[in-house]
């Protein structure tokens, strides 16, 4: 069930089942159960990149996707991470393919990976101004020379390579 | 993004630094880095690109052995070779082998680089 704008009763107006359907019961369901888009992505194996500018980490399968009714999504990231020696990583989301939430500055987050494994987040974000429709999230990141890896991975022997990466979006009122 | 194109070759099997320091021997100035993952490997670049270079980063990819290690890699082997060979009682310790203690731990600490 999609959100409708609220009605603004009438005085006198005869109220039908189909008005409170719509008006009462769709959106009291739509608020309950509001557009989300949760991955938890296993790419049977690390993400890799030593790009110095920031690129989809998997703008195919590291995507969250959903179709919004115009209120705000609420975004946010969780991942393991290393480097193969030290250096800086940025990471971003972007939105609808092009803008990223974190422009006019480096990016979202930002952190000194080596090669020990941190958990690394992006806190949640409301992302205001969308139009209803589709709208798409994805992961961005960039490092400033290393090799730097997100573990992906279900299938690796190794414990501590057995980690998602985790993109949730969901649309709030 | 930010300008930055991608060249996508569906390859699985990359050793990430390895690959990197093959593309960046390419000596490419478009290249701005190489990401892995999804099976694919994609090459980022600046627009523009000419045939030539595109054609010679599409061989490197190609021809990229995974199986051989980068120079960080090769380093990082010894190292863990040259501390193997430490793992003993002290009194067998060698003066050859004080001295390569002291050059691990003077790279370790960022003193004298290891070549």
């Amino acid at each position: 069930m999609g959100w409708t704008t609220p009605r603004t009763w009438l005085v006198g107006e005869l109220v039908t089942k189909t008005m409170l359907d719509t008006h009462l019961r769709d959106n009291l369901m739509a608020l309950k159960d509001p557009p989300s888009a949760q991955v938890l992505r296993d790419n049977a194996g690390a993400y890799t990149t030593n790009s110095s500018t920031l690129v989809p980490v998997d703008d195919v399968n590291l995507k969250a996707t959903l179709t919004t009714y115009g209120g705000d999504v609420l975004v946010w990231f969780v991942g393991t991470f290393n480097a193969s020696s030290g250096t800086n990583m940025v990471l971003d989301i972007r939105v609808d393919g092009s803008d990223r939430l974190g422009a006019g500055f480096e990016g979202l987050v930002a952190q000194t990976l080596g090669t020990a494994r941190e958990a690394i987040a992006i806190p949640p974000l409301i992302v205001t101004g969308l139009d209803p429709g589709e709208h798409t999230f994805e992961l961005l990141w960039s490092s400033s020379g290393a090799t730097i890896r997100l573990f992906s991975d279900t299938t690796s022997g190794t414990a501590a390579d057995n980690l998602p990466a985790i993109l949730v979006a969901r649309e709030v009122s | 993004m930010d300008g930055v194109i991608d060249l996508v070759v569906e390859r699985a099997d990359a050793n990430p630094e390895r690959l990197a320091e093959e593309l960046a021997g390419l000596g490419i100035a478009a290249y701005r880095g190489v990401s892995t993952g999804g099976g694919r490997v994609r090459v980022h670049v600046t627009p523009g690109l000419p045939d030539a270079d595109r054609a010679a980063i599409r061989a490197a990819v190609a021809r990229h052995d995974p199986a051989r290690q980068s120079h960080q890699q090769q380093v990082a082997a010894a190292r863990r070779a040259a501390l193997d060979g430490l793992r003993k009682a002290w009194p067998e310790w060698t003066g050859a082998d004080k001295d390569t203690f002291l050059r691990l731990l003077a790279a370790e600490w960022g003193l004298i680089p290891e070549e």
